[in-house]
């Protein structure tokens, strides 16, 4: 039997169940695993080597201080505090959020930091009584591209790193300043496309700084001292992702040390906690790298980079083709699984070119592909899912219209910038 | 539900599970719900003065220009008053108290309607002799809500924050009443 073509049957069959998400993406990644272990294409003694420890104890790790500070209400206090600084003007309004969303899932996940702060911005937008869909788009653009800046800003970056060994402070100096220019570009690019609409009378503007006013941010705080304790770790964690090379600490035992400092500290019952943990997603991760295990125990990588050496001549061309592979791939299939089988396939080129710049090219194309399509990143489903329960319609063509614009604009900067950097 | 609709909420469920609910709850706690932000339909408003009624309160100010309601302010001069004047001094005294009411009441009602007029309200200003209670309960069908001077009527101490008048007034209307 040709195990070559099984395993990308199995591989496909598990992505098409993935895209669809007709079962949980945990199961459909599961079932996948378990159909390539039961083939034995994947080995019992390879089964580690494929399993990207790192990337699963630095989510787990980020998880547990999550939801602990989610606990004290840190996230609404700052969902609150924002509204209140933007005065009731829709353009700050669009601005300021786009900002805090960024800055927030630089650091935390892009899931929980819209899953937050979408609500405050919908209550926001029917105080104005203005339509909330600039907002939301805004919202989603900003936690993608903010999500980019950092090693642990979105699961595709982690990922990156943790195969590449790559440090948080490399991140934040080759990804940051494009996320920075990425970030002016949207926001003068929504403002521009949104700014004439996002209007209010002075009187309702009037009306709306009152009734914000009125919210006060210290009732959404639920426990004082778990609130002071959750920024010092989250801060303490933050600090010693910045030195863990010097520290000699890899991004994933750092998470691991802020759980367990915040669990020491904070003495909230682990068990409510670790319940927390997105178990789901864990098991969805440990699924794809087992999958994607196969196609680089049958060969199957190694043939693509093979073909793919062949047609590309320079470190140039190949970080051409990673980034705007990556990119629509990315919008088509999610983030996370593309990441997932490109990351062998680079390994792999490692054999006859520098590819330092394709990790780097794989990042910008991989986070910002996902603005590309409604279920091309995490933060778009969540933010459109939120927003149908709330009434509130995004076709699917609506989005892709703006989507691929701005993917296409902003991985044409990454890439600009990646090749000043590199070539 | 299209495909693409019941996507999006599959994969919002599998990446969130129950989450969002539990983000909704805490957020109601000190977010209105957009049923509660709206404001209410309110055409017109029956304002009674009278001496106890010194000024308009900047936080009913705020609320009245929030409904951008025609104001019917009201001055009523106590008939049963008057009564027992004519019964106990004679209506040459009556005469006199009335005339010396109906004086105040014009200026009260020209100083309040033109602080209400001065931020843009419409108002019209009514002075007439009645009963302080059931003229206002009459004239409040007519109304879609009462705002009403906790004193309105009688003096009021901290013992007792709500004249006798203004308890009667809100156990009777059907409106919805501010008592400021």
């Amino acid at each position: 039997m040709n195990w070559e073509i099984v395993a990308i049957i199995v591989f496909i069959f598990t992505y098409f169940l993935i895209v669809d998400e007709r079962i949980h993406r945990a199961v459909a990644a599961m079932v996948g695993a378990a159909i390539v272990i039961f083939l034995q294409l994947v080995p019992w003694d390879s089964l580690l080597e494929h399993l990207d420890l790192g990337t699963i104890f630095l989510l787990m790790g980020m998880m547990i201080i999550v939801n602990t500070a989610r606990n004290s209400g840190l996230f609404e206090y700052i969902a609150i505090r924002t509204a209140k600084i933007a005065k009731g003007n829709p353009i700050r309004v669009m601005i300021l959020f786009s900002l805090v969303t960024a800055v927030s899932s630089a650091f935390l996940d892009n899931v929980t930091t819209v899953l937050l702060l979408t609500p405050m911005l919908l209550t926001i937008a029917r105080l104005m009584k203005l339509n909330p869909v600039p907002f939301l788009i805004a919202e989603i653009f900003a936690s993608n591209i903010g999500g980019a800046a950092t090693l642990i800003g979105d699961p595709p970056n982690i990922m990156i790193a943790s195969a590449a060994g790559l440090t948080f402070n490399e991140f934040i100096m080759i990804m940051g300043p494009i996320v920075l220019v990425d970030m002016g570009i949207i926001i003068l690019m929504l403002y521009l496309i949104y700014g004439r609409t996002l209007k209010v009378e002075k009187h309702e503007q009037e009306i709306m700084v009152k009734a914000l006013d009125s919210l006060d941010e210290r009732s959404a705080i639920q426990d004082i001292t778990l609130f002071k304790k959750s920024i010092i770790t989250l801060a303490i964690v933050i600090v010693m992702f910045f030195f863990h090379s010097m520290l000699g600490l890899e991004p994933a035992e750092v998470a691991l040390i802020g759980a367990a400092i915040i669990l020491f500290w904070s003495r909230e019952s682990p068990e409510m906690i670790l319940e927390k943990i997105e178990w789901p997603a864990l098991f969805f991760f440990g699924g794809l790298f087992i999958v994607v295990g196969a196609l680089v125990e049958t060969g199957v990588i190694a043939d693509i980079a093979t073909t793919m050496v062949g047609a590309v001549n320079t470190t140039g061309e190949a970080m051409i083709i990673v980034v705007w592979f990556s990119a629509i791939a990315s919008a088509i299939v999610d983030n996370i699984p593309l990441t997932a089988a490109m990351i062998p396939l680079i390994k792999d080129l490692g054999t006859t070119m520098d590819i330092y710049p394709l990790w780097w090219a794989l990042s910008v194309g991989a986070c910002l592909g996902g603005n590309g399509t409604a279920i091309g990143a995490s933060a778009n489903v969540v933010v459109l899912g939120i927003s149908e329960r709330e009434g509130i319609n995004i076709s699917f063509i609506d989005f892709l219209k703006l989507g691929m614009f701005v993917l296409v604009v902003t991985v044409a900067v990454g890439l600009g910038m990646l090749w000043i950097m590199f070539i | 539900m299209g495909y693409y609709s019941s996507l999006i909420q599959r994969k919002f469920r599998d990446l969130v599970g129950s989450r969002y609910e539990s983000v909704r709850m805490e957020y109601s706690d000190f977010l209105a719900s957009e049923e509660e932000m709206k404001i209410p339909s309110v055409n017109s408003i029956l304002m009674p003065v009278d001496s106890f009624t010194e000024d308009i309160p900047d936080v009913l100010m705020e609320v009245l220009e929030s409904y951008e309601a025609r104001i019917h302010m009201v001055y009523i001069i106590d008939s049963d008053v008057l009564d027992l004047i004519d019964e106990m001094v004679g209506e040459e005294v009556r005469s006199r108290y009335r005339e010396k009411k109906e004086n105040f009441g014009v200026e009260i009602l020209k100083q309040l309607s033109g602080r209400l007029e001065g931020s843009g309200l419409r108002v019209q200003t009514q002075l007439f002799t009645g009963s302080k209670i059931e003229d206002v309960v009459r004239l409040s069908e007519n109304h879609d809500l009462l705002a009403i001077n906790q004193g309105y009527g009688s003096q009021v101490s901290n013992n007792q924050p709500l004249s006798p008048e203004v308890s009667q007034i809100n156990h009777r209307v059907r409106q919805s009443i501010i008592i400021y």
